[in-house]
C-alpha cells in the first residue's frame, strides 16, 4: 500500500513562515514550547476548509490560499504612514468620541501613537511582548493558551508578535472608551496580534477594536484574538469593527468569560475587507450573567463576511440575546453562524438568537445557520433566521411619496439595520456605527 | 393643415408669438422705409430686416390661428390630468380597455364602480406602481406624459395617491419619513429644504387639525396604527406635500362613521381652486362628506357614464347592475 502523507500547500507555506518568524517572536523557554505545540495543533489541520463544519461557509483554503510572511518591524516611515492612516480614518469613517487609542502597527505596539498616559491609574496597560519577555512572570505562557481547538486561534498563539494586556481594577468606571486600533502599512504580509482584557469586580468599560489599512498597503492578512474576562457584576460594552482595506483578509476571534451578574454588550460590524471573519466564543460562567450580542454585516462587490457566535451557557439563570442583520449587495457573501449551548446544569437559561439577511442584488448570497444545543430541561431558548429582498410594496409607497429608488432603499436598509444598532447602549459607540453604516449606504450611490 | 397647427398650439403659450410678430413686422417696415429712402449701402440691412419681418409675420399668423381655435374645457389652457383611451394589462388580463378622463384644477371627481371594475388599477397606474403594463393610450399631467416618469418624479410634480391600504414601515419614524419625503420632493423641484422648526410647526398644526396625537408621529410609519389612524396619516401627508392632484383610493374602507367624518373634513380643508381630487369609492356614503363636481361610473375597465353628484344618488338607488350591462 502506498500511503501518502498529504501535507497541503497552506500547511507547508505557513511552516516556512513559522520557521522564518521564529527569531522575531517574543518569549523564550516555556513560551517557545507553547508556541511550538500550538503550531503543531494548527499544522494537523492547516487552514480551515469547508469540510470542517465551523468553517463550512468560509473556506480559508480557497479564500486565503496561504498564509503570507510576517510583516517586517515598522520603521519610522511606516509609523508616520500609520499615524496618517489613523487620522484619515477618523475623517473618512468617523471617530469614537473621547476614545483613548492603543495603536498596533503591523502587529507591534506603537507607544508614540497611543494614549496610554490618558487612561489613568485604575487601568493597567502592558504590551503582550513585554509580558512574554519577562522571565520573572511564571504564568506568562498562559496568555497564549485558550480552551478552543480552533486552528486559526492555534496559529495565532504560535505566531503572535504583540498585543495589549489591559487590566481594569475592581470598581473602576472608565469614562473614556478604549480603542485598540490595528494598522497595516505593508503589502503582501501578515500580522498576528493577541490582546487581553480583564475587568475587575464591578468595573465598567467600553472597548472598541478596529482595523485600518495605511495608504498603499495592499493584500494584507490579519489574525487577531482578544481574550476577555468580565468580572463579577462588571459591565463591558465591546465593539468590534472590521472596516479594513478592500483587499484585506481579517480573521478575528473574541473569547469572553462572564462572571456572576456580569453584563456584556457585544456588537460586531463587518463593512470592509475582502475576506472577514469575526468569531466570538462567549461563556456565561457566573449565575445571573447577561449577554447581548448584536451585529451587522454590510457587504458589496465580492466581499465575504462571516460572523460566528458560540454562546455557552455553563451555569443556571443566565440570559443571552443575539440579533444579527446583514445587508448584501452585488456579489457579496454574508455568513452568520450562531450556536447556543446550554450545559446540563444551566437550568433557567433564557437564550434567543435571531438573524436576518437582506439581499440587495440577485447575485448576493447569505448563509444563516442558527443552532441550539440544549442539555438542560428547564430552559427557554429560541432561534430564527430569515432572508429576502426589500419589500416592493414598501419601496413603492416611499417612491410614491417622492423618494428616489436609492433613497427609498437606503431608508429601508437603515430601518432594517436599526433594530440591531439600537441595541448599542453606549451613545459614543452607537454614533460611530451609525456613521459607518450611513457611509456604506451613501457609497451605494 | 390649419387643424394640425391648432392641435399643436393647444397648450402652447401663444403670446410670445404675437409679440415677436408685432415687433418684427414693425422693425421690418421701418427698415424697408429706411432702405428706400437712403442709398444702396443699407440694402443688406433692409433684406435682413425683411427676413425678420417675414418670420414675425408667420408667428403672428400662428397666433391668429391659435386665438380662433376652440379651447378644450372652456377657459383652461391645459387640463391637469388627461387620461386618454387607456389600456392596461396585468399579466395576461386586460383590466382597463380604453378609459378616458379629464380633470381640471379645482374639480372634484368621484369614480364609482363595482369590485373589479378597474378603479384601483387606474389609481395605481397614475401613481406609477410597478406590475401594470400600459398597452395603449396616454396619461398627461399638465400636458406632460406621466407614464414616462418614475413614481417619485410624479410625486414631485404634484401627484399624490392616498393608499387604500397604507403600508407599515417598522424602524422608520413617521417624522423622519415625512421630512425625508417632503425634502426629496422639494429638492426635485429645485426648491430649498424646509428648516426643522418650520417643518415641525407645520406638521404639528396639520396633525392637530386631523386629531393625530404627537406620539403617533414618533412611532414607525403606520406601525400599530388603527385603520382610521392610517387613513388620517395619509391625509396628513397630503396636507404636508400640497399636491395638485389627489387620488383617494377607497378612503372610506374600514372606517367607522366618526373616523370617516374626520378624514373627510381633512380632505375638504384641502379643496382649493388649484387642486383637483379624484375620489375612488364603492359607496355613495363618502360623497355625502366630500361632495364631488362630477361622478363617473366605471364598469369593466371603462367609464360608462358621467354626470354630476346626482348620478351617485341614482347609483345608490339602482345599483351597479344596469351599468355593468351597458358596458
Amino acid at each position: 500500500m502506498n500511503l501518502v502523507l498529504s501535507k497541503t500547500d497552506p500547511g507547508r507555506a505557513v511552516g516556512n513562515v513559522f520557521v522564518k518568524a521564529n527569531g522575531r517572536l517574543p518569549g523564550a523557554g516555556s513560551v517557545a514550547d507553547i508556541r511550538a505545540r500550538a503550531f503543531d495543533a494548527y499544522k494537523r489541520v492547516g487552514l480551515p476548509h469547508r469540510r470542517i463544519e465551523e468553517w463550512r461557509y468560509t473556506d480559508l483554503r480557497a479564500l486565503m490560499r496561504h498564509v503570507l510572511p510576517l510583516a517586517p518591524q515598522p520603521d519610522a516611515a511606516a509609523l508616520a504612514r500609520a499615524r496618517a492612516a489613523v487620522a484619515q480614518a477618523a475623517v473618512e469613517k468617523g471617530a469614537i468620541e473621547g476614545a483613548a487609542k492603543l495603536v498596533l502597527v503591523d502587529g507591534l505596539f506603537a507607544p508614540n501613537l497611543s494614549d496610554i498616559a490618558e487612561l489613568g491609574q485604575s487601568v493597567n496597560v502592558r504590551t503582550l511582548r513585554e509580558v512574554l519577555d519577562d522571565p520573572a512572570n511564571e504564568g506568562r505562557g498562559d496568555l497564549l493558551l485558550t480552551a478552543t481547538t480552533d486552528a486559526v486561534i492555534s496559529l495565532n498563539a504560535a505566531m503572535v508578535t504583540d498585543g495589549v494586556v489591559i487590566t481594569v481594577t475592581d470598581g473602576t468606571e472608565l469614562s473614556r472608551p478604549i480603542q485598540i486600533v490595528h494598522v497595516a502599512t505593508t503589502s503582501s504580509a501578515s500580522s498576528f496580534t493577541r490582546s487581553h482584557l480583564r475587568l475587575g469586580k464591578g468595573a465598567q468599560a467600553a472597548v472598541v477594536e478596529s482595523f485600518v489599512a495605511a495608504e498603499g498597503a495592499r493584500n494584507h492578512q490579519a489574525n487577531d484574538a482578544v481574550i476577555v474576562s468580565v468580572g463579577e457584576a462588571a459591565n463591558l460594552a465591546h465593539l468590534h469593527v472590521l472596516a479594513d482595506g478592500a483587499d484585506a483578509t481579517n480573521i478575528s476571534s473574541g473569547l469572553f468569560a462572564l462572571g456572576a451578574s456580569a453584563k456584556l454588550k457585544l456588537f460586531s460590524m463587518i463593512c470592509g475587507g475582502a475576506v472577514s471573519r469575526y468569531q466570538a466564543f462567549i461563556t456565561l460562567a457566573g449565575e445571573g450573567a447577561e449577554l447581548s450580542v448584536n451585529g451587522i454585516n454590510l457587504l458589496r462587490d465580492k466581499q465575504h463576511g462571516d460572523t460566528t457566535l458560540v454562546v455557552n451557557h455553563a451555569v443556571p439563570h443566565c440570559t443571552s440575546r443575539a440579533n444579527f442583520r446583514a445587508a448584501v449587495d452585488d456579489r457579496g457573501h454574508s455568513v452568520f453562524q450562531g450556536r447556543i449551548i446550554v450545559r446540563p446544569d444551566a437550568q433557567k437559561t433564557d437564550g434567543r438568537m435571531m438573524t436576518r439577511a437582506l439581499l440587495l442584488s440577485d447575485e448576493a448570497e447569505a448563509d444563516n445557520k442558527p443552532e441550539l444545543e440544549i442539555f438542560a430541561d428547564d430552559v427557554t431558548c429560541g432561534h430564527g433566521a430569515a432572508s429576502g429582498a426589500l419589500d416592493e410594496t414598501l419601496l413603492f409607497y416611499l417612491r410614491a411619496r417622492g423618494l428616489s429608488g436609492k433613497e427609498a432603499q437606503a431608508l429601508l436598509v437603515q430601518a432594517f439595520l436599526g433594530e440591531a444598532i439600537e441595541e448599542i447602549a453606549d451613545g459614543r459607540l452607537r454614533e460611530f456605527v451609525i456613521v459607518l453604516a450611513e457611509r456604506w449606504l451613501e457609497a451605494r450611490g | 393643415m390649419v387643424q394640425t397647427i391648432r392641435n399643436i398650439l393647444v397648450g402652447v403659450q401663444v403670446w410670445p408669438f404675437a409679440i415677436t410678430g408685432f415687433v418684427a413686422i414693425a422693425g421690418a417696415f421701418i427698415a424697408l422705409i429706411g432702405a428706400f429712402a437712403s442709398s444702396l449701402d443699407v440694402m443688406e440691412f433692409g433684406k435682413a430686416a425683411a427676413g425678420f419681418g417675414a418670420m414675425g409675420f408667420f408667428g403672428w399668423l400662428l397666433f391668429l390661428i391659435a386665438l380662433r381655435s376652440p379651447r378644450p374645457e372652456g377657459k383652461k389652457m391645459t387640463a391637469l390630468l388627461e387620461v386618454k383611451d387607456l389600456q392596461v394589462r396585468v399579466e395576461d388580463r386586460e383590466i382597463l380597455h380604453g378609459l378616458s378622463l379629464t380633470v381640471n384644477p379645482g374639480e372634484v371627481h368621484a369614480i364609482m364602480g363595482p369590485n373589479g371594475s378597474g378603479k384601483s388599477t387606474l389609481s395605481h397606474v397614475i401613481a406609477g406602481k410597478p406590475g401594470y403594463e400600459v398597452t395603449g393610450g396616454q396619461i398627461l399631467f399638465r400636458g406632460e406624459d406621466l407614464l414616462e416618469m418614475a413614481p417619485d418624479e410624479r410625486a414631485a410634480k404634484g401627484v399624490f395617491l392616498a393608499f387604500q391600504y397604507p403600508v407599515e414601515i417598522p424602524g422608520v419614524a413617521t417624522m423622519n419619513f415625512l421630512r425625508t419625503a417632503l425634502n426629496a420632493q422639494r429638492k426635485a423641484r429645485g426648491e430649498s429644504e424646509y428648516s426643522t422648526p418650520d417643518f415641525l410647526k407645520k406638521v404639528r398644526e396639520v396633525a392637530k387639525s386631523l386629531n393625530i396625537p404627537q406620539d403617533m408621529l414618533k412611532r414607525g410609519v403606520n406601525v400599530g396604527f388603527s385603520g382610521g389612524e392610517k387613513k388620517r396619516n395619509e391625509i396628513l401627508q397630503m396636507a404636508l406635500f400640497e399636491p395638485s392632484l389627489c387620488i383617494l383610493d377607497e378612503m372610506d374602507s374600514g372606517l367607522d362613521i366618526d373616523a370617516l367624518r374626520i378624514a373627510a373634513d381633512g380632505v375638504n380643508a384641502l379643496r382649493s381652486p388649484e387642486r383637483a381630487m379624484v375620489v375612488i369609492t364603492h359607496y355613495q356614503r363618502l360623497l355625502n362628506y366630500i361632495v364631488p363636481d362630477y361622478v363617473h361610473v366605471m364598469a369593466k375597465g371603462r367609464v360608462v357614464k358621467s354626470g354630476d353628484k346626482h348620478l351617485a344618488l341614482e347609483l345608490e338607488a339602482a345599483g351597479y347592475a344596469p351599468f355593468e350591462h351597458a358596458a
